[in-house]
């Protein structure tokens, strides 16, 4: 099972990449009776599925979709917590974003509405009502959203007990196998993947590869227009009674789209409190490649705005950090989707920081467009909508354009060649 | 510079060799089966990696919390609590 050398295995779907996209696309395929096969480069969650926190926050979405999309993924979770013989640490705790302006207090008091107006369990509280849900948050703060549908799960946790799942369903994962690039036939039908260790044949590839996913060579379109936006993470010692439920400072939504945009790091406040009661805090947001050396200067940062909201941690013990890379897009959005003119290609990738987040919703839509299904009753124009908005023709045309404008030698042919026909 | 070293183990005075770690120490009264519990539940937690990075084999010296044993030299008068929460109970509640 290790090497695929001298033969050539077969599958209807190969799945590359074994993070928590790929392993959700690939359980959920094997679970509707699909022959699957998990090709990951390194071993299961090695990449960013390992280097993350677990957040799954329905009220730090930007619009309707984006919570709707969460909050059924959360309940996505609820079925796999169920569902799966492996504990994945689901938990609904909720979380407060909290506000430090007069700006950011009167916009969550709206969004509360909004978020209501969407079957989400909120409340807008003040400063008191804080300190008694968060006794250890005293910095200087106007109100929060107390979120109660907001929840977490152990993505490492989800990712094994996924990939366990599937096995016990046929399904097949190979460990340490890289695929490099795409194989296609007449009309530029998919026909299997090159591996470094081989040829495996399936009429079905899907790139849940992350931030890697660029790298995968599938010929003729543009190079995916993904790039790592790094993240660093300070974990404490168990400090269980410190923190209740996930807290967020106001501003890191603001930071999601606009900030971080450089090699400089943006630093917002988040602390989350894992199932074993150690806390991870966080967050940053830079571009510098596939850089995952942790900046001392970073972790500074973090720990110092940390200890601003929350004095308490400064008697709490740091004991280690780290840093992940999360598949940034230029419009915020996932590409999911087949890719037009390569039947039979399609695309589960460029999360950002939403990979945990979207991962059971992801793998529905996965599987709808593998299995060319109309939605599940009930969500059609959700599920629809999300397969419109997250459509990777978007940005494969854009990037198409982009690269053109880009080099000076392309769009001189394209001058020709309008030139040409005109 | 002496062999021994005397120091307070859970309220105890005992005695161990100087220069050893207090994992060592630890050991030597009957203490490394089970320095505290998981925080999940009861099940008692001991030296893991013996290097300082798996934080398995905390304990509380000289008031200080969250000491690695394995990584910290025993010293003369030095007071140690582990904090087992079956068996022997101590006064060392966290927070």
């Amino acid at each position: 099972m290790a090497s695929t050398r001298g033969q050539s295995m077969c599958a209807d779907v190969a799945v590359l990449g074994g993070g928590i996209i790929g392993a959700g696309i690939a359980r959920e395929l094997g679970a509707s009776g699909v022959d699957v096969l998990v090709i990951e480069a390194t071993g299961p969650a090695a990449g960013s599925s390992g280097r993350c926190d677990g957040n799954v926050l329905v009220q730090t979405k930007h619009d309707k979709l984006g919570v709707q999309l969460t909050l059924r993924s959360i309940e996505g979770y609820r079925r796999w917590a169920e569902e799966l013989a492996h504990p994945i640490r689901f938990e609904q705790r909720g979380s407060l974003v909290f506000n430090t302006s007069d700006d950011q207090a009167v916009h969550a008091q709206r969004r509360v509405e909004t978020l209501r107006a969407a079957g989400v369990r909120a409340d807008f509280i003040d400063a008191e009502e804080v300190r008694r849900r968060e006794p250890e948050l005293t910095g200087e703060l106007i109100g929060a959203i107390d979120c109660y549908d907001d929840s977490s799960v152990y993505p490492p946790a989800v990712v094994a007990a996924l990939l366990k799942d599937l096995r016990t369903r046929g399904g097949r994962v190979l460990s340490g196998v890289r695929a490099q690039r795409l194989l296609t036939g007449d009309h530029g039908r998919v026909t299997g993947v090159q591996t470094d260790q081989g040829m495996i044949s399936a009429p079905v590839v899907i790139n849940a590869l992350g931030v890697w996913a660029p790298a995968f060579d599938c010929g003729a379109r543009a190079e995916l227009p993904i790039q790592p936006r790094q993240g660093v993470l300070v974990v404490t010692e168990e400090a269980p009674d410190i923190l209740r439920r996930t807290v967020t400072e106001g501003v890191y939504m603001a930071n999601r789209v606009s900030a971080g945009q450089g090699s400089e790091a943006a630093v917002a406040f988040v602390a989350e409190r894992t199932y074993r009661g150690n806390l991870l805090i966080g967050s940053s947001r830079r571009f510098c490649g596939y850089d995952v050396a942790v900046d001392n200067d970073i972790v500074r940062a973090i720990v110092a705005r940390a200890v601003h909201f929350m004095p308490a941690l400064a008697g709490i013990r740091a004991i280690r950090s780290f840093a992940g890379l999360r598949p940034w897009t230029p419009d915020n959005r996932p590409l999911i989707g087949a890719v037009n003119d390569i039947p039979g290609y399609v695309l589960a990738t460029g999360h950002e920081g939403e990979g945990v987040g979207l991962s059971p919703v992801t793998a529905e839509l996965v599987t709808s467009v593998v299995l060319d299904q109309a939605s599940p009753p009930g969500s059609t124009r959700l599920l629809a909508e999300a397969r419109a908005a997250f459509d990777p023709e978007r940005l494969l045309n854009s990037e198409t354009l982009n690269t053109d404008a880009a080099d000076p030698a392309g769009a001189t042919d394209r001058q020709q060649y309008q030139e040409a026909v005109s | 510079m002496r062999d021994v070293v005397r120091i307070m183990l859970d309220g105890e005075t005992v005695e161990v060799p100087a220069a050893v770690s207090v994992a060592v120490a630890l050991a030597r009264h009957d203490r490394l089966r089970s320095i505290r519990s998981s925080s999940l539940n009861a099940d008692p937690r001991s030296v893991f990696c013996g290097m300082g990075l798996c934080q398995e084999c905390v304990v509380t010296v000289d008031g200080v919390r969250g000491v690695r044993a394995c990584i910290t030299p025993i010293a003369e008068g030095m007071q140690i609590q582990t904090a087992l929460k079956h068996g022997r109970e101590t006064d060392e509640v966290v927070q």
